[in-house]
């Protein structure tokens, strides 16, 4: 009898753990502060080291490319 | 209307076609014509159309329209890059052990090859034919892609982008009437009636001997470039253009780049 309680006990205490950790994550993925957030480098830090030049005759968009230009 | 797009391999290179409002079958009929000037300007294809001239070097050939404008293109921008841009460094891309497509990895390199001559002096154009030096070989890989965009992109469609492996030419408004939103150096530009073209010296590498070698060959050594850039886009009105003045840029390394795209390129990015 008492080895069942310990099983049902062990067996709550595991249930209850894994709850409360899947509401507590669930509760803190969107935290600004989290430390799961890593920062996300931006698309200008990722061209550092090219030198893009735009002259008025080409304008620049804010939306996503249909195609690239590319070394082949 | 919708966009409507496909890609596919050919030029060795991945291409991609879009286009809005296109006539039925424009799409495929557009990839079928590119197959077919693979076919012919591919210099590892035996049968193909500068094979032919290569192993006739010496005599006059009779040589297509396409051809004929391709050699003419090819003339106009060795003139415009001051010697730069090439298509006579065929013996240089033997050398190094460019004699196959790098798919099918490169081949052992022989002796060095001596800096080309003059592109004037090796290749003679007229209506319908064409003469190479003798012992010369033209690789028209250097421009073929641009030249193709160009003569492409009207066939296609008034609003629609063609890219030949990474040299393209977009026309018409794009999607949204602004022009067309190509990536370049990391931003989105809006092109429209404009084409782009990189160059670069990263991609088509292998090593050799211990050394470092790549496809880009400098016509001043005949040895692969040295530039201290890697790579190097522009937009240009033509995709020609641009392929020619990054190839230009590229070979003329930082020091004379900058100065030498402020006076022609409508936008570029060097790496």
């Amino acid at each position: 009898m008492r080895e069942l309680g310990l099983k049902a006990g062990a067996t709550a205490l595991t249930l209850a753990a894994a709850v409360a950790s899947a509401l507590y994550v669930g509760g803190h993925l969107k935290n600004g502060g989290a430390p799961m957030q890593p920062p996300v480098a931006s698309p200008a830090a990722a061209a550092a080291g090219t030198r893009l030049s735009v002259t008025s005759s080409v304008a620049t968009g804010d939306v996503a490319p249909v195609t690239s230009t590319y070394v082949s | 209307m919708s966009l409507e797009e496909t890609r596919f391999t050919a030029l060795g290179s991945h291409c991609h076609l879009l286009g809005i409002g296109l006539r039925p079958g424009s799409l495929r009929r557009a990839e079928a014509w590119v197959a077919s000037m693979h076919l012919r300007f591919s210099r590892f294809l035996p049968d193909s159309e500068v094979s032919r001239l290569n192993a006739s070097a010496g005599v006059w050939v009779e040589v297509s329209g396409e051809l004929e404008a391709m050699l003419r293109s090819a003339l106009e921008a060795y003139q415009e890059s001051g010697g730069l841009v090439h298509v006579g460094v065929l013996g240089s891309m033997l050398a190094i052990g460019y004699t196959r497509p790098l798919a099918e990895g490169p081949a052992p390199g022989g002796e060095p090859a001596e800096a080309p001559q003059p592109l004037s002096e090796m290749v003679e154009v007229r209506p319908g034919n064409a003469r190479l030096r003798p012992g010369s070989g033209i690789d028209l890989g250097g421009i073929a892609k641009g030249w193709l965009a160009d003569r492409l992109s009207p066939n296609l469609g008034r609003n629609s982008l063609v890219n030949l492996g990474g040299d393209l030419q977009a026309r018409g408004g794009g999607p949204e009437g602004q022009g067309w939103p190509v990536g370049l150096g990391g931003a989105t530009l809006m092109l429209r009636d404009q084409g782009a073209a990189t160059s670069g010296t990263w991609r088509r590498r292998w090593a050799q001997e211990g050394c470092a070698v790549h496809h880009l060959i400098d016509p001043r050594t005949g040895r692969p470039a040295l530039s201290d850039l890697k790579e190097v886009s522009v937009v240009a009105p033509t995709a020609t253009a641009a392929e020619v003045w990054a190839k230009t840029a590229l070979l003329l390394g930082s020091s004379g780049a900058e100065s030498f795209l402020a006076e022609r390129a409508l936008a570029w990015c060097m790496d």
